[in-house]
């Protein structure tokens, strides 16, 4: 069970830290900030998920969850900031 | 010209940088006819974006398509072309002021955050 | 779960949903699948979120819960992917 919750965890973490990659790419060549706001959600998105995987390999004592709560939050936060000021 | 016009002209007639670029291209040219093709090739660009860009362009009276699939610049009138004129200009000058005016509409901030998940260019 | 945490967490249910309404005008506006595809993995990471705070779940990797969370990751993945190399089923304009 802990395998392959880690092996899904590690999943996210690719995927949210490509997503954060490709976003800084486009900001630097456009200067778009809605992108530079996207791309610190998905790297808030990854530290959620790095938390995650740390939380069940390397400390499975110690409880995390607040922390990566307030990472989710940052992250979605960070998101509608960009859409509210740069999109509408 | 006031330039705040040229870049309101530019706003609302060229919906994207890659239409920017062919509309420019296909007015130094202005006397040959392309192929949907030899526009892809001349800008590098994919087919797609070529596709909509003509299609706007089109739409906004500036360029033309003939029975035999051939496109080139043909302004409807004389106004339009000064613009285009005044555009070039401007480009040239200040080229970021011409961008942000073309890349801040809200649509082209969401094609532009789309393209960002492509990986080649 | 602490009081704190159970505020916070909602907080960030809200904000998936949000971004979720968001990214599902975007879609609208553009017709752009990948907004689509966007606009539901956001859905269900809101999903995750509710069920960590208030289905009892002891932690998150105990459980199916973090199911919703793959798919919803695995669907960015997969808008990306068929952006790149896909007959646009996500991809196009």
């Amino acid at each position: 069970m802990h395998f392959w919750a880690s092996a899904v965890y590690l999943l996210c973490l690719i995927a949210s830290l490509v997503c954060a990659w490709l976003l800084t790419r486009g900001y630097v060549r456009y200067r778009t900030r809605i992108l530079l706001w996207s791309a610190a959600c998905f790297a808030l998105l990854a530290v959620n998920n790095l938390l995650m995987v740390l939380d069940i390999v390397v400390f499975p004592q110690t409880d995390l969850s607040l922390a990566r709560t307030c990472c989710s939050l940052l992250a979605v936060g960070t998101l509608l900031y960009g859409f509210i000021w740069e999109i509408d | 010209m006031k330039e705040n016009d040229v870049l309101a002209f530019l706003s609302a007639t060229v919906k994207s940088l890659w239409a920017l670029e062919l509309l420019l291209l296909m007015r130094r040219e202005r006397t040959r006819a392309w192929k949907m093709t030899a526009l892809v090739a001349e800008l590098r660009a994919s087919t797609v974006v070529v596709q909509d860009a003509l299609a706007g362009l089109i739409g906004a009276g500036l360029i033309a398509e003939d029975e035999t699939g051939f496109f080139c610049y043909r302004p409807v009138s004389e106004m339009l072309d000064s613009f285009v004129a005044e555009a070039q200009a401007l480009y040239a000058a200040k080229p970021l002021a011409v961008i942000n005016a073309i890349a801040a509409a809200p649509n082209e901030k969401l094609r532009i955050f789309s393209d960002a998940f492509r990986l080649k260019d | 779960m602490s009081l704190l945490e159970s505020f916070l967490s909602g907080a960030a249910v809200a904000g998936f949903v949000l971004a979720s309404v968001f990214f599902l005008r975007f879609w609208r506006r553009t017709h752009d699948g990948l907004f689509a595809a966007f606009s539901a993995a956001f859905l269900l990471l809101a999903a995750n979120q509710t069920m960590i705070t208030i289905g009892g779940v002891p932690s998150e990797y105990q459980s199916w819960v973090y199911l919703l969370k793959l798919v919803a990751f695995a669907l960015l993945i997969l808008a990306i992917v068929s952006k790149n190399f896909g007959r646009r089923p996500f991809g196009g304009k």
